[in-house]
């Protein structure tokens, strides 16, 4: 009984506090911003109607709207694999006890000290003009014109960039979890005559099992709201074959004064998102049990 | 026998070196044209990104410092970040350890899979009625302590999420000896278990740092005079329509680093030691 | 030591927490009573002192804002808004400079109760949101008089109000470097001579074969799909109502453009560009910079762009070279006007809004867009770089392309782009844009981009 009187005392000063916060910043703004979404309003004018569900069902009528979707889906794909395969080799290659260790995962921490608006610009410059030289000079052809000018190669480009700043971020995950396996048990296995691949597949990645589901978790959220390095790195182009959807709700609720259907893709968004990781989370937590 | 696998060893590590610092290169090779070209002439580094200055230009790190009015967008960005950092990882640290102690409660597995849920909160749809609620009815537009006071709100899922992990591996009996001896519930987190914390804090306050010091869209609804800017919003003082003045940009994107590498670096060692710890539990 | 480390940490946070709400509290307060004591100068330095940039003003003064989305000429807009100030004691103006998305700003300024009292914006943009802004009358309204009706007609509501005064009037077309174009063909050149599609296919074929290459396409979707292709809707239409006429035809599904001869010739036009364009390699690459640099070195020798291109060219031309801007021969009919005469528009228009700035505010808003346009017509020019759009003949330019304009407008050499200004919607240059660059790219045919652009007509309903 007394504990649980002090439990409460203790909710009331520990969890209320961050929680109201959370919730005048993000519940509050959230709830009004549903709200919007049957509204057809501008973004500017000091009128709007509502609309009902209006909103939603010409995002499911627009064909730009689906094909920014599966573009999205190709993207996450590809970006989540890569970036935690990179982030575990990155990782296993930073605990082998090499010289200059910590140097050299700051190297590839670095990427995530700028923003994403600015690093787009920089790789925007990049992959038009740095790697088109080299490219010239080498008389490779393939990389004699820019990547960034045709759809395939562009959406490349943008992986490329995303995988890049994530697998750094992702890394520092994956080295805690691996520093963590207990020497003794690697050095038992060594003993027994474990050769280096063995080690990885039936000692460190079942360890590291928990890692990869936070990993990929984060990976999954951060990738589908990518925006502000498609928007400075390919803006969409060319011919919109890279508009992701993050950056096409941008693009809907700011340059076309459409803010009302802007704000129901964007309700949409968080709804596929939230399935996406709750599906991803669930399946890779009964692994874990299992494993 | 023994003297030869240990010979393995070694050349298997000087490969794994080589390996890594052909990597390394790789990756950090942006932010060295970055460091390059920020000593260049911007007609320079247009013509060829890869040439060596032919004399460094220091002015262009003058003219960085007063395009981006850097003294006073440094001081705004600074009292941002510390201020919320801080206080996102104090009242994570403190909601983090009453819904792991209590976790047999509906209401904080309810809390914990709200803020797990909120993660994926799209920031676009909360960004125009924040403005809206904040800005046009509470009039707080142009106000640096209410977007310190947004960073708050918007740090407390993942350090929490973070701190739940370890807070969950620290032994229960250490609380409760604490109790016997009398002290009180809040005096025990403060004087037991938050010491504890220190690594995970840590971990915490270096993400949560990057993300604030880097923030630009939530600076951009808000902040629009220039006296209450950030520096990510004053990079864009170098950007003129479809074309930008890259070297001094170039510039101030170093000036902008220096601050986050420092923090990285003294961070670096506790923010591996954090995520272990933090992973016993998973 | 740690346990002490451990409630300093808390007292900070304590004390910053209650700061935090202090501060909350305190900026309702300041925006209830926007007035308090002591001179401007002393209030805004203490305003950037803790951190907030209140709306506090000296006794009487008028509290205004201005929006730019001209990037990169902030200072030069302080030091106009700072003589403003001493000019006009009575009012005192915020600056609201650009940062990224001219639109997210605007959006998110009027979301939050911060409606700029004057911004700049597209003529377009205005237009999509006249309930909010002021009509000008254009008999009395100061700053209005002198400017041409053409570029006044483009601000014009449904109402037939005029909701915005043009700041400067610009124009698109090829710029050449006169210089490169003669050392390449060896003979004097004078744009004059071009008249149509042939004359500057002959041209080419001169400078090609002084192996300089004759032409240059930017690649991005504004540059074709705003620029290039709105002169399928203007001047070649003939005047304003003949424009909206024909665009009131194609939303109607009335037009096929594949069989229209405007449209046809214009592209036969475009395929010369991108025939002799000097990044055909790579058409999409789209840098100005890259691109102002390869005309600036005498590399090629004409760019379709406009009179603004000069900003990315100048920092690079040779001393001596000549620059110029000329039309872009639009029929293959030496005797059409419309191949010797440019379409000049206004770039961008001020605007005053009422829906949160009160009548006061607006007054003095109004003044301030007299001021820069007017009374400080020069260092306007200077900023902005292009010709202003009245008659002032103290006015110099340092851009030798505005000169060229302002020259075309002088001889009565400019066509209509009404329909550019005020018709083309607010998304056409991305949507249509991301179709002209299938068709440079040559993913597409003319038939197929016709059929594209058509589409997005009639989807205008």
């Amino acid at each position: 009984m007394n504990k649980k009187k002090k439990g409460i005392k203790l909710f009331c000063e520990f969890v209320i506090p961050p929680m109201l916060i959370w919730a005048l910043v993000v519940i509050m703004p959230l709830i009004y911003g549903i709200y919007l979404t049957f509204t057809d309003w501008n973004g500017l004018s000091t009128t709007y109607n509502m609309v009902g569900v209006q909103n939603y069902i010409d995002i499911f009528q627009d064909k730009t709207f689906l094909s920014s979707l599966g573009k999205t889906f190709v993207y996450v794909f590809f970006v989540v694999v890569l970036s935690n395969v990179i982030g575990i080799a990155l990782a296993v290659l930073l605990t082998y006890g090499i010289k200059l260790q910590g140097v050299f995962r700051t190297c590839f921490f670095a990427a995530n000290m700028i923003g994403g608006i600015i690093m787009g610009y920089i790789w925007n410059y990049i992959f038009s003009f740095a790697v088109t030289k080299v490219g010239e000079t080498m008389g490779w052809e393939a990389l004699e014109t820019s990547m960034l000018t045709k759809p395939t190669t562009a959406l490349i480009a943008l992986i490329i960039v995303t995988v890049w700043q994530m697998s750094g971020y992702l890394m520092v995950i994956y080295v805690a979890g691996l520093t963590n396996i207990s020497s003794e048990m690697l050095e038992a296995a060594e003993i027994d005559g474990a050769t280096g691949t063995q080690l990885f597949r039936y000692i460190k990645l079942p360890m590291i099992r928990s890692s990869v589901t936070i990993c990929t978790f984060m990976a999954i959220s951060k990738a589908f709201m990518s925006f502000d390095v498609n928007l400075s790195l390919t803006s969409g182009g060319p011919y919109k074959s890279t508009e992701l959807l993050a950056l096409k709700i941008y693009q809907t609720a700011f340059s076309n004064f459409e803010y009302g259907k802007g704000q129901a893709e964007a309700v949409v968004l968080f709804i596929i998102v939230a399935i996406v990781s709750l599906i991803q989370v669930s399946t890779s937590k009964k692994k874990e049990v299992q494993a | 026998m023994k003297k030869s696998k240990m010979k393995k060893a070694r050349n298997m590590r000087i490969l794994v070196f080589i390996v890594v610092l052909l990597l390394a290169i790789l990756f950090v090779m942006p932010f060295f044209l970055v460091i390059l070209n920020s000593f260049k002439e911007s007609a320079e580094f247009v013509a060829n990104p890869f040439s060596w200055p032919k004399a460094f230009q220091w002015g262009n790190y003058v003219s960085a410092f007063n395009t981006m009015n850097f003294a006073q967008a440094f001081l705004n960005s600074i009292i941002i970040c510390v201020i919320a950092t801080v206080l996102s990882s104090v009242l994570s640290a403190m909601n983090a350890y009453v819904l792991t102690r209590y976790s047999s409660w509906k209401i904080n597995k309810a809390v914990f899979m709200i803020l797990v849920a909120a993660m994926v909160i799209p920031f676009q749809v909360v960004m125009i009625p924040l403005v809206k609620i904040y800005g046009s009815t509470l009039g707080l537009a142009n106000n640096i302590w209410i977007v310190t006071f947004f960073h708050i709100g918007l740090n407390i899922p993942f350090p929490t999420f973070l701190y739940c992990g370890f807070i969950g591996g620290i032994p229960e009996e250490l609380d409760e000896a604490a109790l016997i001896d009398g002290a009180s519930s809040e005096k025990t987190f403060y004087r037991i278990i938050y010491p504890l914390l220190k690594p995970i804090t840590i971990t915490c306050v270096v993400f949560t740092a990057l993300s604030i010091w880097n923030d630009y869209i939530l600076a951009s609804t808000f902040l629009s005079v220039k006296e209450v800017k950030t520096l990510p919003l004053m990079t864009y003082s170098f950007l003129t329509t479809h074309s930008a003045d890259y070297a001094p940009m170039m510039a101030g994107l170093v000036l902008m680093m220096l601050p986050v590498l420092i923090l990285y670096l003294i961070g670096q060692k506790y923010i591996i030691e954090g995520i272990v710890a933090g992973s016993v539990k998973g | 030591m740690k346990k002490r480390w451990a409630t300093k940490v808390m007292a900070c946070a304590a004390a910053a927490a209650m700061a935090v709400s202090m501060t909350a509290c305190y900026g309702v307060a300041s925006t209830d009573s926007s007035s308090s004591s002591g001179d401007a100068a002393a209030t805004e330095t203490s305003d950037s002192a803790d951190g907030t940039a209140s709306e506090a003003a000296a006794d009487g003064q008028t509290v205004i804002s201005l929006y730019t989305t001209l990037p990169g000429k902030d200072a030069e807009f302080e030091e106009l808004v700072n003589d403003f100030m001493a000019a006009n004691p009575d009012v005192k103006v915020n600056y609201i400079a650009y940062d990224s998305s001219e639109k997210q700003k605007w959006m998110t300024l009027y979301a939050g109760g911060q409606a700029p009292t004057v911004s700049i914006m597209d003529a377009i943009d205005i237009l999509e949101n006249q309930e909010s802004m002021v009509a000008f009358d254009p008999a009395t309204e100061e700053s209005l008089q002198g400017i041409d009706s053409m570029y006044t007609d483009v601000f014009k509501g449904d109402d037939g109000q005029i909701y915005g005064v043009p700041d400067t009037v610009t124009a698109m077309g090829i710029i050449y470097n006169k210089t490169t174009i003669e050392n390449a063909t060896g003979e004097e050149f004078d744009p004059s001579t071009i008249k149509s599609l042939s004359d500057l296919r002959a041209l080419c074929e001169k400078i090609q074969a002084g192996g300089v290459a004759p032409l240059m396409l930017t690649g991005v979707d504004w540059s074709l799909g705003s620029h290039y292709l709105s002169q399928v809707f203007t001047g070649i239409r003939g005047d304003a109502q003949a424009q909206s006429d024909f665009i009131n035809e194609i939303k109607a599904g009335n037009v096929d453009l594949k069989t229209d001869s405007a449209w046809n010739s214009v592209m036969d036009t475009f395929d010369l560009f991108a025939e002799y364009n000097y990044n055909a390699k790579d058409p999409l690459v789209g840098n100005t910079d890259i691109d102002g640099q390869a005309i600036a070195n005498g590399e090629v020798a004409m760019y379709f762009m406009g009179d603004w291109g000069w900003d990315y060219i100048k920092d690079l031309a040779k001393e001596g070279d000549e620059y110029g801007l000329m039309p872009v021969p639009l029929t293959d009919n030496a005797d059409d006007a419309i191949n010797s005469q440019i379409g000049a528009f206004p770039a961008k228009g001020f605007c005053v809004d009422k829906s949160q700035n009160n009548e006061a505010q607006q007054e003095a808003g109004k003044r301030l867009i007299t001021f820069i346009l007017k009374g400080e017509s020069q260092k306007f020019a200077d900023l902005v770089g292009t010709a202003l759009p009245f008659e002032a003949s103290d006015v110099t330019y340092s851009n030798p392309l505005a000169e060229s304009v302002k020259q075309y407008i002088a001889d009565g050499n400019t066509y209509s782009t009404y329909a550019f200004s005020a018709l083309l919607p607010s998304d056409f240059w991305s949507e249509n844009g991301a179709t002209m660059q299938q068709y440079l790219a040559g993913q597409i045919d003319r038939d197929g981009a016709a059929d594209a652009i058509q589409a997005y007509w009639q989807s205008q309903n």
